[in-house]
């Protein structure tokens, strides 16, 4: 598929061809799956972001409670949990919270390189591991393209040498879009992390597509737009509109995930949330009737109007 | 590894939630108490170091509250969230031998005068020592989670203020004021990214100080 093709594609809403119900989402008792493009592996398409929620320090009190969030996450399907160095304690955090929980097997752990430092790629990865208590990442990614080319080269052979299973790279809040572009273009990734949400959808013009084109499986950050999108429902007392039922939204968190998963090009959304009964709540969009195309732009209307 | 720098806000820095900053209070609470009141008896007698114009032990005094907080909240507990704690921490130490300095190397205060500013520094000093931890009940804040002299760093940095104002102002002595204002500015960025109230408390107090500091020094007769 070459990339007119592929924009013709996710324009037309003809997405069926490509990202069928069937072969994107599984059994819907078990909640959405998706394929990541580089080995057709499934996951879960809602994941777990930790910024702000898991770095709380040495609190035990809330340590214990980020463990609960994670246990429900697990008993809900989850799989995924994204994380950074740059995260304060949240490495640390979430592996109390493993230690508390057990790791479940199916965990798949996502963490990033942040360090300028080119040469302290492996370095850093251990360190993470170390505050996780896991052996192995599934999947290292370069933290906001920082010194990206030598980070890169050396997550390549770490992943030659199976210490790594995935590799990627990250952007948020709309940066450096172009050199994003640029390096999905040019280098082999499985995954690349960026800002995608109903209010921001600027990657939907370029990057999704090339994604969709190069193979690369997507986590889209801030799906809730770091809870502004809260902020207007509430500000605007807004109720959820009577379509909602019909892709079995029952709350706003539901709606925004699955506006966001149900991209074609979307593998997987990570909300953060230190609370169990937005887990449960984050967690409930993976199941029922996704939106199609149509229901998208109805959803696209139902804030813009707001 | 900052690029496009104003498309971040300050709350793209601030790694943590609310419950989690304000809990901290409670926690050092939890950890140091009943050092609270050792610490509102030491303010008093700060303030009645000043009044009798005792210069060197009044310094001395008034770096032991800056230190414990440099330790116990930034070192200890702050800089578990973030690398700032740390880089305050630092700050508060440089701060207190500062005072240190300020204190021994010249003779800032003499037998009190109730000039303006001295009158303004004693209301930011009794503001800071007394009235701050009561702040945390309009927060819907316990008095366990308040900030007090010594504890944190906004009342500290709050009574060390109005200190200042209390002394004699040779023109070196703003150089003590760099490090509270920075502080005051990220306290202020930090509540306010974390949609919390009374943000602009401390970087009021600032304004309050740096005015009255400069307006004596131009407008109003010397000691």
């Amino acid at each position: 598929m070459n990339r007119r093709q592929t924009l013709k594609l996710l324009s037309s809403g003809a997405t069926a061809l490509a990202f069928s119900p069937t072969t994107v989402f599984a059994e819907e008792a078990k909640g959405a799956m998706k394929k990541i493009p580089s080995s057709g592996e499934e996951i879960p398409v809602i994941g777990m972001g930790t910024w702000r929620t898991f770095n709380v320090g040495s609190d035990t009190v809330l340590r214990d409670r980020c463990a609960e969030v994670l246990k429900t996450f697990f008993a809900n399907g989850g799989s995924m949990i994204d994380n950074s160095p740059m995260y304060g304690s949240a490495r640390e955090v979430v592996g109390y919270a493993l230690k508390k929980i057990g790791i479940p097997k199916n965990l798949f752990c996502a963490e990033k390189i942040f360090t300028e430092d080119g040469m302290a790629t492996r370095t850093q990865t251990a360190e993470s591991a170390g505050l996780w208590g896991v052996k192995s990442f599934d999947l290292m990614q370069i933290h906001n393209l920082v010194a990206w080319q030598e980070h890169l080269a050396t997550l390549r052979k770490m992943k030659e040498e199976g210490v790594i299973r995935y590799l990627g790279i990250t952007t948020s809040h709309g940066r450096r879009h172009e050199d994003l572009e640029k390096i999905m273009k040019s280098e082999p990734l499985d995954f690349v992390q960026l800002t995608y949400n109903i209010t921001n959808r600027e990657v939907e013009e370029r990057l999704l597509p090339v994604a969709a084109e190069k193979g690369i499986a997507i986590i889209a950050n801030r799906p809730f737009d770091g809870a502004e999108l809260f902020n207007l429902v509430k500000s605007k007392n807004a109720k959820l509109p009577e379509y909602a039922a019909e892709i079995d939204c029952t709350t706003w968190a539901a709606f925004f995930l699955k506006f966001i998963v149900s991209h074609p090009a979307v593998t997987c959304a990570i909300p953060a949330t230190s609370k169990v009964a937005h887990m449960q709540e984050n967690m409930a969009a993976r199941l029922g009737t996704m939106p199609d195309q149509e229901t998208r732009k109805r959803m696209i209307e139902t804030i813009t109007k707001l | 590894m900052i690029d496009n720098i104003s498309s971040y806000s300050v709350k793209n820095f601030i790694p943590f939630g609310d419950e989690v900053y304000f809990r901290l209070f409670e926690r050092h609470f939890e950890k140091w108490w009943p050092v609270h009141p050792l610490m509102l008896l030491l303010g008093v007698i700060i303030l009645v170091l000043a009044w009798m114009g005792k210069s060197r032990a009044l310094a001395v005094a008034l770096a032991l509250p800056i230190v414990f907080c440099a330790v116990t909240f930034h070192f200890q507990l702050y800089a578990e969230l973030t690398p700032l704690g740390k880089y305050f921490g630092w700050a508060f130490l440089i701060e207190a031998a500062f005072i240190l300095l300020w204190g021994f190397a010249g003779k800032p205060f003499g037998k009190f005068r109730p000039t303006i500013p001295a009158i303004i520094g004693a209301a930011l000093a009794v503001f800071g020592l007394a009235v701050y931890p009561f702040l945390a009940l309009d927060t819907e804040r316990k008095l366990t989670g308040a900030e007090y002299l010594g504890m944190s760093p906004d009342p500290t940095i709050c009574f060390v203020l109005g200190i200042f104002l209390m002394s004699k102002r040779p023109l070196w002595f703003l150089l003590l004021f760099p490090i509270p204002f920075l502080w005051a500015a990220a306290t202020a960025g930090t509540i306010d990214a974390l949609d919390a109230p009374m943000a602009m408390t401390l970087p009021a107090v600032s304004a309050v100080a740096f005015i009255v500091a400069i307006a004596w020094k131009w407008l109003l007769p010397r000691d």
